[in-house]
């Protein structure tokens, strides 16, 4: 058993607690070592995403004990895809955070940053729908922590919001997984599979009560109408890094959502019939709709990209919620572009906020800002990614996604839905654009020796070294990988399409779960089932 | 006994909702606590009810209440706690921060400080303390 | 428009703006009929070619006036591809063809008179018929072309238009797209006589800049060529009818039959003709008014392209705006109303839709204890609901619930929940007190009765859902055994202990447990954290100038000193005890962590928090770390055994004076949770102690702070606790 299924869960562990024992005092050594705990995940993903690639499904069963009795790691190509996207955009989230200075404006921002890092690779690689809680928990209670870093009456006021709706995210959490033990008496994903299948139809309702608490749940986590309260305030008052690290955060929800309603309430599961099926796809054009109208209707370029996010939550699932390989296969491609894009923007509205005179990223007019054309440059990238315009990664996703629904029923819909708002959303973003970049005024009172400096909302608690080319560098390499997305749509597109197989047979994941044998001890009348 | 517990969560779970839908940060605080609760006995509730069984092996007593449940309820009761400790210090610091404990935000109402006396004349803030 | 004048020949009639057509037609086999589709392709083009077509009349510049009745023209092509019909694809192909010749044509003799005449304005313009007869006789076949006068191709696809346009119903009306084709061919008529009558006809004009006069053959031959193709069409449509028709089989795609309508001068006296005449007739009738009528347009304040699209944007994102921030107001309550109602909803609805089974288990007897206790929880909730304005009063019933659900859980055969429970209890408690400490002491009543009672009603509702989904679940029974059978059997065997819960924690799903001290952990940094962000801005000041507390007399009284100093060693005992015992007896790491921690807290109690946190050598987060270390350390010590990451073992161990004890691996986890409890909770209520200790306190007591550096110098990164 290959114990590099679990490195991506125990390294930013230990580097975090190491972090908070031994260097808390040297914010040097805290950079470097979050940074190269960071590099090293990011290497193990890529085994871990390679070792998947020909279709193997790697098990870890924790303390050795077997399947459903213990707790089981799992490795497909799914998780392999998301603990890699996760890895890919830590790193240059990271120097970001590092160049900007943010994370030495509050506490313990790396010890966080790599909690957080582990609770969102925990969640991608677990076997078990307890601790996918577990999980879930340990990334949210980071994310509190990383949401309200370096604190402001405004941030603590959303983050009382953020942190209570979450709150009840997770009370509804527990209540699907205490119905869900108690229908079939586990907790094991592969096992719940095998078990639910073989539910009578006449014992359906609890199950099926289980099974929309849980999609609800996820529905939260992936900012999906109307359970999407929680995001455009939280996202938008995060500091940048972290709102940009929090883009992978809402495809935690829409991962499980494809995990659970592939394996465990498959779309042709009789007992689940009329429930998913029926309503998903109307409240992902609405999240879609909604999106779109925030990015055109935002005062402010973080509101702006805090709606994008919602809006590629709502394309997103779109994809999904067809249930066919295709529309997941366009899902995936369109969820990596969205976090990469959205990413990016987060990071570029922190760029402008700290460069503008007075850190506003209202529309108000204000004097250009420094490095006015390279900034500039990458927000056009970036906005016709986030848009869907050719010729980037977001318009192949969007057109994998309208291909991806030709068969459905309702196509009619998805596609005057998702066109319109395309249009809405181009709009939005020349406003934004033209309003912080294009329509700045050179100030005329500027005295000469008082060039606009860059606004410092808070200063650096130490005088740690601050290189300031590392944020662009940052920025750039986020979207040179959006670039490589999209010249590599073919091969990554192939490569998605054989995952959406593998989550359609999942024969082999569930028989690899459960029949590899654990650690040896008396069976007397050990087998459950 | 299936009944108390039942509506026990029942009550525990409405109360819990009633005081998360307030607008102060406390009575929210104490809300989620509640359905932390209520989400517990449920979770506890999962593995059917026992009394005298404890899953505490003994030799000759074969009937044992189901331990997994309450295994989840053990970590969920910690993880419960470790989130209302967060929810207060924020909470604490958005109502330092601002001297206003209302938990609803109005974007285009900055905090400034005519709101705080506001909030300071009607009682909420530390005027009104002996 | 603003392009050279070859360029924007080429642009507008020939080739970008026919890409979007392109696109269109390339879709029309998969997208046309629905009815989506025809609404929104056809009215969006109708409305395109009618508009631009009125603009077009009233530019004075040549180039401009072309440009608008491009629009225009493409509306008119757009239309016809929304009505889905294959006759509407086959006049959209052929108009395509034809606008290309004549629109270059034209394009090209506007660059020709703008290089000859010095302008493009047509009010400077005039008379020219006379000096560039070549020039004019291009232009007046190509513009009569563009007006739809018979023998010119413009005619035959425009007669196709119309008659297309008559079959056609939009939005439940017949007369809609008819009379809306016939003004918008109207206008067409009317600009291209324009563009002939002003520019060649009418005075000569002295103040031309120069002299002008027919250019070269380079000059006109290409557009004479295109219009040699205008009307070559026009006479003898016979000979573009085999490209029409191929290309219109392409735009098709076998999705529908070819149309059987052949492309010809004379159909008859059909409808569309006398649409055509109207057009015509109503065309030149303009021209002669057209004074009055271009005043009149200029004093209702022309509509601007670029005026209008701002206003149209603006309106637009006003419009975004008011929605997207009218559901986003900030209000949480209303937040999670919603979450609260969508979820009994579709639960409900889930619940609804599925078949419930009967009971199949027996319910256990009421007993008068359980009974009583039943009732304190029930109450104790319902008096906390009501009385929870009073703050204090709430945090004491809230101990209450607490208490009776840790009873609960002892009677109900789970004493590792009844003890985690009560300590929990106590510490947070005392969490919520040290918060209280800065809140309000009281809650205002701000709702309205009817938003109380909204609420109430959204609650009953939950709290029904709630307890009718448990009380199902307690009546009824696993669909299959369950998983923990196999805990039962195997936690003394291959966990090594008796206590099957605590063997479940830290062996069969330690992975959950390790996740939950890390939950912990984290709280207490975020606290933490919080605290120095709190400490270090405008809030330290504020908590400074708090008004001091009237507070007992004695703040450490004698007494209470003593029993915690005698008390310490014999709590610190009963949690290593607690340790020790807890893989087979109820305990753990867990509890043994909480009853420590208590114990420390006794201390800060008892003899103030100066006194305690100088005695205090070890720092909460090295503690909290080097649980987290020690948990993972144990667990990845297995890897060294060729053992998954929490593989545990155990052996009996015997120190001479003590009995006979065991040592499992598990017990190293059960201290790493340990640890980390005890950190995690000590720095939490630390952070909290150290916030309430800026307000009121003399200054001469920071120095024996944690850290003084911290106060006089914020910007050191060394001030931890």
């Amino acid at each position: 058993m290959s114990h590099w299924v679990i490195a991506p869960v125990i390294l930013p562990a230990m580097m975090a607690a190491f972090i908070v024992l031994v260097v808390r005092f040297h914010p040097l050594l805290q950079r470097v070592f979050s940074l190269a705990g960071t590099v090293a995940i990011l290497a193990v993903a890529a085994g871990l995403y390679w070792t998947t690639s020909d279709g193997t499904i790697l098990l870890y069963q924790l303390g050795n004990w077997a399947a459903p009795f213990g707790i089981v790691l799992v490795a497909d190509r799914l998780s392999a895809l998301f603990v890699l996207l996760t890895s890919v955009l830590a790193v240059p989230v990271l120097l970001y955070a590092i160049g900007s200075g943010w994370d030495m404006r509050g506490r313990h921002f790396h010890a966080l940053f790599q909690f957080q890092l582990m609770g969102i690779l925990g969640a991608f690689l677990t076997g078990d729908a307890f601790n996918l809680f577990v999980f879930f928990e340990v990334l949210l209670i980071a994310s509190y922590g990383l949401m309200i870093h370096s604190g402001g009456a405004r941030r603590f006021r959303v983050g009382v919001q953020y942190v209570v709706y979450n709150l009840l995210g997770s009370t509804l959490f527990l209540f699907a997984l205490g119905t869900i033990y108690a229908e079939t008496g586990t907790l094991n994903m592969a096992d719940l599979a095998q078990r639910i299948a073989a539910l009578p139809m006449d014992d359906s309702a609890g199950i099926r009560v289980a099974a929309v608490m849980l999609l609800m749940v996820f529905a939260v986590k992936a900012a999906i109408l109307p359970l999407h309260f929680w995001l455009p305030a939280a996202y938008a008052t995060s500091p940048g890094p972290v709102a940009a690290l929090f883009a992978v955060m809402t495809k935690v929800g829409a991962y499980s959502i494809i995990r659970f309603y592939t394996l465990i309430f498959p779309p042709d599961l009789a007992i689940t019939q009329g429930l998913f099926d029926t309503w998903l796809l109307p409240a992902a054009l609405l999240t879609l709709t909604l999106g779109m109208l925030g990015i055109l209707g935002a005062r402010r370029l973080d509101d702006l990209v805090a709606f994008a996010v919602v809006g590629s939550m709502g394309m997103l699932m779109i994809a999904i919620s067809v249930f066919t390989p295709a529309g997941i296969a366009a899902a995936l491609y369109y969820a990596v572009h969205s976090t990469l894009a959205t990413a990016a923007l987060f990071l570029l509205a922190d760029v402008v906020g700290e460069r503008r005179a007075g850190g506003s990223l209202g529309y108000d007019p204000a004097p250009p800002i420094p490095g006015s054309g390279l900034v500039a440059g990458l927000f056009f990238a970036a906005a016709i990614a986030m848009a869907g315009l050719p010729p980037l990664s977001g318009f192949v996703g969007k057109l994998l996604i309208l291909n991806a629904t030709m068969a459905d029923a309702r196509m009619a819909w998805v596609w005057a839905v998702i066109l319109s708002t395309s249009l809405i959303a181009v709009i939005g973003f020349s406003r934004a654009g033209s309003a912080i970049f294009w329509k700045a005024y050179a100030p005329e009172a500027t005295l000469p020796d008082a060039p606009p400096q860059p606004a410092e909302p808070a200063p650096p608690l130490d005088a740690a070294p601050r290189p300031t080319a590392l944020p662009m560098v940052a920025v750039g390499a986020l979207m040179a990988l959006l670039v490589a997305v999209t010249v590599f749509a073919g091969p990554l597109q192939r490569n998605f399409a054989a995952t959406a197989a593998q989550l359609f047979a999942p024969a082999p994941y569930i028989s690899v779960v459960l029949e590899t044998p654990g650690r040896t001890v008396g069976h007397d009348d050990g087998e459950g089932h | 006994m299936e009944l108390l517990v039942a509506s026990s969560v029942g009550v525990l779970t409405a109360a819990g909702i009633y005081m998360v839908l307030r607008l102060r940060t406390f009575p929210v605080i104490v809300g989620t606590a509640l359905l932390s609760y209520a989400v517990n006995v449920f979770l506890f509730a999962s593995g059917r009810l026992a009394v005298n069984q404890p899953p505490i092996l003994r030799d000759g007593v074969s009937a044992y209440t189901d331990p997994l449940p309450q295994a989840l309820v053990l970590t969920a009761i910690v993880i419960s706690f470790g989130m209302t400790a967060v929810v207060v210090i924020v909470a604490l610091g958005a109502y330092l921060s601002s001297r206003d404990d209302h938990v609803n935000d109005r974007p285009d109402r900055p905090i400034r400080q005519d709101h705080q006396d506001r909030q300071d004349h009607h009682g909420g803030g530390e005027g009104a303390q002996p | 428009m603003a392009a050279p004048t070859p360029v924007s020949a080429y642009l507008h009639s020939a080739t970008m703006v026919k890409a979007g057509l392109f696109l269109m037609a390339r879709l029309w086999p998969v997208l046309s009929g629905t009815d989506a589709w025809f609404v929104i392709v056809t009215g969006t083009g109708l409305v395109t070619m009618v508009i631009a077509a009125v603009i077009a009349l009233f530019k004075n510049d040549l180039k401009a006036l072309l440009a608008f009745s491009t629009v225009s023209h493409l509306g008119l092509i757009t239309m016809l591809l929304g009505t889905g019909t294959a006759f509407g694809a086959m006049a959209a192909v052929f108009h395509i063809l034809n606008h290309a010749t004549f629109k270059a044509a034209l394009f090209m003799t506007a660059g020709i008179i703008d290089h000859e005449a010095g302008t493009r304005d047509i009010t400077r313009l005039g008379g020219l018929r006379k000096l560039m007869p070549v020039t004019f006789v291009i232009t007046a076949l190509a513009s009569l072309s563009m007006a739809g006068i018979p023998f010119f191709n413009g005619f035959l696809s425009k007669e196709m238009m119309l008659e297309e346009a008559t079959r056609t119903t939009l939005l439940g009306s017949p007369l809609l797209v008819p009379v809306l084709a016939t003004v918008g061919a109207l206008f067409s008529a009317a600009y291209a006589f324009r563009y002939l009558v002003h520019v060649f006809f009418g005075p000569k004009r002295e103040e031309n800049p120069g002299l002008p006069h027919d250019p070269g053959f380079g000059m006109w031959g290409p557009p004479a060529v295109l219009v040699a193709a205008v009307v070559v069409i026009g006479v003898a449509p016979a000979l573009a009818e085999p490209l029409v028709r191929s290309v219109t089989a392409a735009v098709l795609g076998g999705a529908a039959p070819m149309p059987g309508a052949h492309l010809r001068i004379w159909h008859g006296l059909t409808p569309a003709l006398g649409m055509s005449a109207i057009a015509v007739t109503g065309g030149a009738v303009l021209l002669m008014a057209f004074a009055p009528l271009a005043r009149a347009w200029a004093a209702a304040g022309p509509p601007a392209a670029k005026t209008i699209f701002d206003a149209i944007v603006d309106g637009l994102a006003l419009l975004s705006r008011t929605i997207t921030e009218r559901l986003h107001d900030g209000a949480l309550t209303r937040y999670a109303a919603i979450f609260s109602v969508t979820v009994v909803a579709v639960a409900g609805h889930a619940w609804a839709t599925g078949a419930a089974p009967a009971p199949a288990r027996d319910m256990l007897p009421v007993e008068p204890l359980p009974l009583a206790g039943w009732l304190l929880l029930v109450v104790a909730t319902l008096v906390l609901v009501r009385q929870h304005r009073n703050r204090f009063v709430a945090l004491v019933l809230l101990g209450v619930v607490g208490l009776m659900i840790s009873i609960g859980f002892a009677y109900l055969s789970a004493p590792d929940l009844a003890l985690t429970q009560l300590s929990v209890e106590v510490v947070t408690v005392i969490l919520l007190l040290l918060a209280l400490n800065f809140l309000p002491r009281e809650t205002p009543v701000e709702s309205p009765a009817g938003l109380r009672l909204r609420d109430g009603a959204i609650a009953a509702v939950v709290g029904l859902g709630a307890g009718a989904l448990v009380f199902t679940i307690l009546v009824g029974d696993f669909s299959a055994p369950t998983i923990s059978a196999y805990h039962l059997a195997n936690s003394y065997k291959g966990g090594g202990g008796t206590n099957v819960v605590n063997v479940i924690l830290v062996d069969f799903r330690g992975y959950d447990t390790f996740g939950e001290i890390i939950v912990l952990g984290i709280a207490a940094l975020v606290i933490y954290a919080t605290t120095e962000a709190l400490l270090s801005g405008p809030v330290r000041a504020r908590l400074l100038n708090r008004p001091v507390e009237k507070v007992a007399g004695d703040a450490h009284p004698m007494m209470m000193v003593v029993v915690t100093r005698v008390m310490m060693p014999l709590i610190l005992m009963v949690g290593v005890y607690i340790f020790l015992r807890g893989h087979n007896e109820p305990g753990g790491g867990f509890i043994a962590g909480l009853v420590v921690a208590i114990a420390v807290v006794m201390q800060y109690m008892a003899s103030g928090y100066a006194w305690a946190s100088a005695r205090q050598r070890v720092p909460y987060h090295g503690i909290i770390g080097a649980g987290v270390l020690v948990a993972g350390l144990t667990g990845i010590g297995a890897w060294f055994f060729g053992a998954p990451f929490l593989t545990s073992t155990f052996g009996y161990v015997r120190i001479p004076p003590l009995a006979e004890f065991e040592l499992a691996t598990a017990m190293g986890f059960d201290l790493g949770v340990f640890l980390c409890v005890l950190g995690a909770v000590m720095l939490s209520l630390d952070s909290f102690a150290r916030l309430a200790r800026r307000a009121g306190i003399e200054a001469s007591e920071f120095d024996i702070d944690i850290d003084p550096s911290r106060d006089d110098a914020p910007d050191t990164g060394k001030a931890e606790g």
